[in-house]
């Protein structure tokens, strides 16, 4: 019957009526769902384009927002931090879990909605795809690193603060430094190796 | 607690990863840290290489990453998104309740079930189970008044829907791979088809609108083995429906099964639903006050008999069998109390993305007292008579398998079900 509830929405989306139904399954523990969306979407976004790129990040990024309407964290509404922490940690999960795949990307191509998001077309042919294969080497390296070095090095390039990358990747704060210095020293290793690579395959 | 540890790390030796601290300048290193860090920088030309080491590593880092920068979304962005976001909350119900309504579609489908031998025994039940959920998602009539609000369904004949897999993909492979006598293949769902999780999620939705409750038990099986015609009949209370003709091939030692009476009750919490409809101008649908509506199915008991099949044969053995079952049960009795049916028919059939050949053949069928059964376009459907007495016959289109039903005038629903092509099927129908 839930169902109902969609269908007879589906002509009135954006009004008040919209707005307080998606507040609604978030209700009581946290705080409102709006307020979350615009304290948090753009480092969401931030993460999930570092990760995967802008063209799927959008849509990894409502994905997290819709988990968190559905599955909210079990937190007090005060705990803004643990809030964040939850948020990146299911964009992350997420974006790695797009790039193995690569399921969601082809979907993604495949939808005409695409087009409303004007600020992801490429301006230019050429130095898109150029940053396209940029894109791509980084994926690759960043997916086959272990899980906490990427979530780091990830979360930091997204510039969360050390805080943030701790209770994301729930370690102590203390040790954020040291596992970046560590992840970027792996990350720097392995982008050359597979670089080198790759130039020598193509000469 | 923080402070505590940075100040606990700023008693330590200076390394790699408080320098990074320094480095980013995180307020993750106090103020004390951070000077102690700036004095030994300048006392120790190795730290200070360090430093330098590891800077020009970040901005390598950096710039490596830099191809995946993205300014950061604006306001209109994040407008764009908040509105996406309103409508996946939106269409995405919508899409979990379409979905729900194929799978009990697909669940529903009777020559899909019988074709399990060991479910034979259970077809009454699973029958009754059925018509609930079809009351439920695809609540049926158009007997319905606004001033009635009790209504009750008692079918006296059959009615075929014909879904197209094409639009119902969870029916592909069911149906097309099906081998009579098969072990249900529980983990090989069609591609697209949800998975037991989504599924498990879905009915978890639901169940804040509907609670199903039934003298089918999880996991318990309705129907049990009895040794003669007699016991059948002592329990179902009438002759056992046993054929005389047997094709050729088929065993002729019967077994004989029995259903017991089963009821299944559906309960609509319309205080759950009615904030819903109100919100979209649809509160006519369920009557303004009331709690609940509820469904509520009495399938009377059924008796079995089956030749050929070994109902516990598992494997190759149960694949290879050949027979025949013909299954008799009373015609069932639902119930329904505080719905308005014809609106729910309605809406049903406005939603979007529902097949409207199959919304066509709903609306036109004589729901109140036709027992609908869908089936796919992968099978044929005929009409007939057996005895006299109107029937329809299912079957396979490579005659693997074919089941004919028809009413008999003291409103007895017959099934006859076998490894054989449709005119087979009637001759044995015939015989019983």
């Amino acid at each position: 019957m839930g169902g109902i509830v969609a269908v007879a929405g589906e002509g009135k989306r954006g009004d008040v009526q919209q707005v307080a139904m998606i507040e609604r399954p978030v209700a009581g523990q946290l705080p409102p769902f709006d307020t979350v969306f615009q304290r948090y979407y753009h480092r969401v976004f931030a993460i999930l384009t570092r990760i995967v790129g802008p063209d799927e990040a959008d849509d990894l990024a409502q994905e997290t927002f819709l988990r968190f309407h559905d599955r909210p964290p079990l937190r007090r509404t005060d705990d803004e931090d643990a809030i964040g922490a939850w948020l990146y940690r299911v964009a992350t999960n997420l974006g790695f879990n797009a790039i193995r795949t690569r399921k969601r990307r082809t979907a993604r191509e495949e939808r005409v909605t695409r087009a409303e998001l004007p600020l992801q077309r490429p301006l230019d042919p050429e130095s898109e795809a150029v940053r396209r294969e940029e894109r791509a080497l980084v994926q690759s390296v960043l997916v086959e690193m272990p899980d906490r070095a990427r979530a780091v090095l990830t979360l930091r390039q997204a510039g969360c603060s050390y805080a943030e990358i701790a209770a994301a990747v729930g370690i102590a704060p203390g040790s954020v430094g040291t596992t970046l210095v560590r992840a970027e020293a792996l990350f720097r290793q392995r982008y050359e190796a597979v670089r080198s690579q790759k130039a020598g395959a193509g000469t | 607690m923080m402070d505590e540890q940075m100040n606990e790390r700023a008693m330590q030796p200076i390394d790699d990863g408080m320098l990074r601290a320094y480095l980013d300048g995180d307020p993750v290193l106090s103020d004390g840290a951070r000077g102690r860090i700036a004095a030994a920088l300048v006392e120790q030309p190795a730290l200070a290489e360090r430093l330098t080491v590891l800077r020009a590593d970040a901005t390598a880092v950096d710039a490596i990453f830099a191809p995946l920068t993205m300014p950061e979304p604006d306001a209109a962005h994040r407008e764009r998104a908040y509105r996406r976001i309103q409508t996946r909350l939106t269409t995405e119900r919508h899409a979990s309740f379409v979905t729900t309504i194929k799978e009990k579609f697909a669940d529903m489908t009777t020559i899909n079930r019988i074709a399990r031998v060991r479910r034979f025994a259970f077809a009454g039940s699973l029958g009754a189970l059925a018509v609930v959920l079809l009351l439920a998602f695809a609540p049926v009539t158009d007997a319905f008044t606004s001033v009635l609000n009790t209504f009750r369904y008692q079918p006296t004949q059959f009615a075929v829907i014909t879904l197209n897999t094409s639009q119902f993909p969870q029916l592909q492979g069911n149906m097309a791979k099906e081998t009579p006598g098969a072990k249900p293949a529980t983990g090989s769902k069609p591609a697209g088809s949800p998975t037991a999780q989504d599924q498990q999620k879905l009915m978890q939705e639901l169940s804040k609108y509907v609670s199903f409750t039934s003298s089918i038990g999880q996991g318990q099986l309705p129907g049990r083995p009895v040794k003669s015609a007699a016991e059948a009949k002592a329990a179902v209370g009438r002759d056992v429906t046993a054929p005389k003709y047997l094709p050729p091939g088929v065993a002729n030692t019967p077994q004989f099964f029995v259903s017991d009476h089963q009821t299944a009750d559906a309960t609509l919490h319309l205080n759950e639903i009615r904030p819903a409809l109100t919100q979209v101008g649809m509160a006519s649908l369920i009557p303004a006050t009331g709690d609940t509506a509820t469904v509520h199915v009495d399938a009377p008991a059924a008796s079995i008999v089956s030749y050929g099949f070994n109902p516990t044969a598992q494997g190759g053995t149960a694949k290879n069998q050949q027979g025949i079952a013909v299954i008799a049960m009373g015609s069932p009795t639902i119930d329904v109390n505080g719905l308005d049916v014809q609106g729910i028919v309605n809406t049903i059939s406005a939603l979007p993305n529902m097949p409207p050949e199959f919304v066509a053949q709903l609306k036109s069928a004589d729901l109140q007292h036709t027992l609908i059964i869908p089936v796919t376009d992968q099978q044929t459907v005929k009409n007939g008579t057996i005895n006299g007495a109107r029937s329809t016959t299912i079957s396979q289109k490579d005659g693997s398998m074919s089941v004919v039903l028809w009413i008999t005038s003291d409103n007895v629903l017959h099934i006859a079900v076998g490894t054989f092509d449709g005119p087979t099927m009637e001759k044995v129908a015939a015989s019983a």
